[in-house]
């Protein structure tokens, strides 16, 4: 087994024991030859992926995947020194939960994404007309809902209408159990896209980016 | 099988691991039954007299094999001070936590079911159902878990962060949650309750790894279900629970509800004649289902557990959305007809 591979099969290990020392270990000390966005994009974002994807298939619990995202954010937080979204420009990004009051997944969201060292907007609990504006006014590029209940995931249809007649050109990527459980809701929201795992998101707004 | 049972009778059988006339149907209607009056959902949930006429309705409509006197969630947070937000076109959602620091719980007191009007509103109406349905259909009364209602009280994350740093107060909170959901689960099997669902997010591998779940919330269900006087369904509202099987069979529950993320040919096999089925028809679809796609779905669900009885078909939450249309609920208990007979 490489040395990487290694680093990752312990943080993997020391994030789903909730040991935040260990992590902190690696990839502050036994890591401390590589630049800090390799430690990032090498171990810290695949080992976050490992888990999430676990997560959707029942090998993982909810609270794995929000005390690992918790301990990796603080982490990355830290060893970037406020330096996000690392080598290369992104694009501006917010999350937010429509109506519900439920936050968890909206903030799992957060800081699963800001572990991989990119900079994320968190809205918290956002009304449609409120949303509308704030998503406006900032000039985000790529909107993330988070939503528990059918009735808050349906108002997404409304708050594209409301974007699209403002003329803001907001990319809504959609998530949370109704979308989680209907794979054809996210289509009939007139969403762009939907996300079962945070860095499912990302990993669309990275491919959005590049030229076409 | 010659005769035609009641629903009552269809139940149990079914419940004792044997075949009935055919596969009952619960389906967990609680707004829908604002829906058939044209009343806005705060009002019938407000109203013993409402929540009767709509469950009934609802079961004429529909041939349901069960009532239900359930309010919403929202209303067990709301008996500890909690704010519940309601909508016009879905559940009432629990506002801003009650529980706001962990000290919080140091001073918390078990509530007096008979000073809240939320309980009282279930409690009223499952006597008034009782009187009308007799022995002939089942009403089901619903707690939510002891160890899921902190979600509502102290929201998810900070509930998260108890559990896994101070383990004194989470039993503190235990024993005042246990003590008022065990209060209120026999509270509505006096009013007439047959059965109670016991409601359990929290303790799904879903959401727990399974030794969290086994320290914590194992023994909490454990503890409460052996003083509901009356038998148990465990309910983990769309979590899994298949990691757990073995500990779910210990708690001394008779069914639980079934994910439809886990496979029901699986968990009949897992559970043979310990556990018997409750689900598991994707609540969160059906509002697009066609006639078609029901079908298909209820033959699909009733041809891997009905086999021997211990099989109800039924949604995998625990309660069905407000946006399923009433054709959709009708072809449902219309297929179980047709393709649920023994």
């Amino acid at each position: 087994m490489d040395e990487i591979a290694r680093f990752k099969k312990e943080l993997k290990n020391a994030l789903l024991q909730i040991d935040a020392n260990t992590a902190k270990d690696i990839i502050y000390n036994r890591m401390a030859d590589l630049p800090p966005y390799d430690r990032v994009q090498m171990v810290i974002s695949p080992v976050l992926e490992e888990i999430g994807t676990g997560w959707e298939n029942g090998d993982a619990a909810l609270a794995n995947l929000y005390f690992s995202s918790k301990i990796c954010e603080e982490i990355v937080l830290n060893l970037l020194n406020g330096n996000m979204n690392g080598k290369e420009g992104f694009p501006k990004v917010a999350i937010a939960t429509l109506e519900d009051y439920h936050l968890l997944g909206s903030k799992v969201v957060r800081m699963s994404i800001q572990s991989t060292g990119q900079k994320i907007i968190e809205y918290g609990r956002m009304d449609v007309p409120g949303l509308v504006d704030k998503v406006c006014d900032d000039g985000v590029d790529y909107l993330l809902i988070s939503t528990l209940m059918l009735r808050s995931a349906l108002k997404v249809k409304d708050l594209r209408e409301k974007l699209d007649s403002k003329g803001c050109k907001v990319k809504i990527i959609v998530g949370g159990a109704p979308f989680r459980f209907d794979w054809g809701l996210w289509r009939r929201v007139d969403a762009d896209f939907t996300a079962s795992l945070p860095l499912m998101a990302l990993e669309y707004i990275k491919r959005d980016g590049e030229p076409k | 099988m010659n005769h035609e049972m009641t629903p009552m009778e269809r139940t149990l059988t079914a419940l004792r691991h044997d075949e009935p006339d055919r596969v009952p149907t619960f389906l967990n209607l609680t707004m829908h039954g604002a829906k058939i009056q044209g009343i806005p959902i705060k009002k019938y949930f407000s109203d013993p007299d409402a929540i009767v006429k709509g469950q009934l309705a609802l079961g004429k409509k529909f041939g349901n094999d069960c009532y239900n006197a359930f309010t919403y969630s929202a209303a067990e947070a709301e008996t500890f001070g909690a704010e519940t937000i309601f909508y016009e076109d879905g559940p009432p959602n629990a506002g801003r936590p009650v529980i706001g620091s962990f000290s919080d719980i140091d001073s918390l007191e078990v509530p007096e079911i008979d000073n809240t009007r939320s309980m009282m509103v279930t409690i009223e109406a499952t006597k008034k159902l009782k009187k009308e349905v007799g022995e002939d259909v089942p009403i089901i009364g619903v707690v939510i878990s002891p160890f899921s209602l902190p979600i509502m009280q102290m929201g998810f994350e900070n509930y998260l962060e108890l559990m896994y740093s101070d383990p004194a107060r989470l039993r503190a909170l235990m024993k005042v949650n246990r003590e008022f959901e065990v209060d209120y689960a026999n509270r509505q099997i006096e009013a007439g309750a047959t059965v109670i669902m016991y409601l359990d997010p929290v303790s799904s591998p879903t959401i727990l790894p399974r030794e969290k779940f086994v320290e914590t919330g194992f023994g909490v269900a454990q503890k409460s279900i052996s003083s509901i006087k009356a038998p148990v369904i465990i309910h983990f509202a769309s979590g899994r629970f298949l990691p757990i099987v073995d500990k779910v069979i210990e708690m001394g529950v008779i069914g639980v509800g079934v994910s439809n993320e886990e496979d029901l040919g699986a968990v009949k096999t897992a559970c043979g004649d310990k556990l018997a089925l409750v689900g598991n028809l994707n609540g969160l679809q059906m509002p697009t289902w066609t006639e078609k796609d029901v079908e298909a779905q209820v033959k699909d669900a009733i041809s891997k557990a009905a086999a021997g009885g211990g099989y109800v078909l039924s949604d995998n939450h625990g309660e069905i959305p407000y946006q399923v249309p009433e054709d959709v609920l009708g072809w449902i208990t219309a297929s179980c007809r047709k393709y649920g007979k023994y």
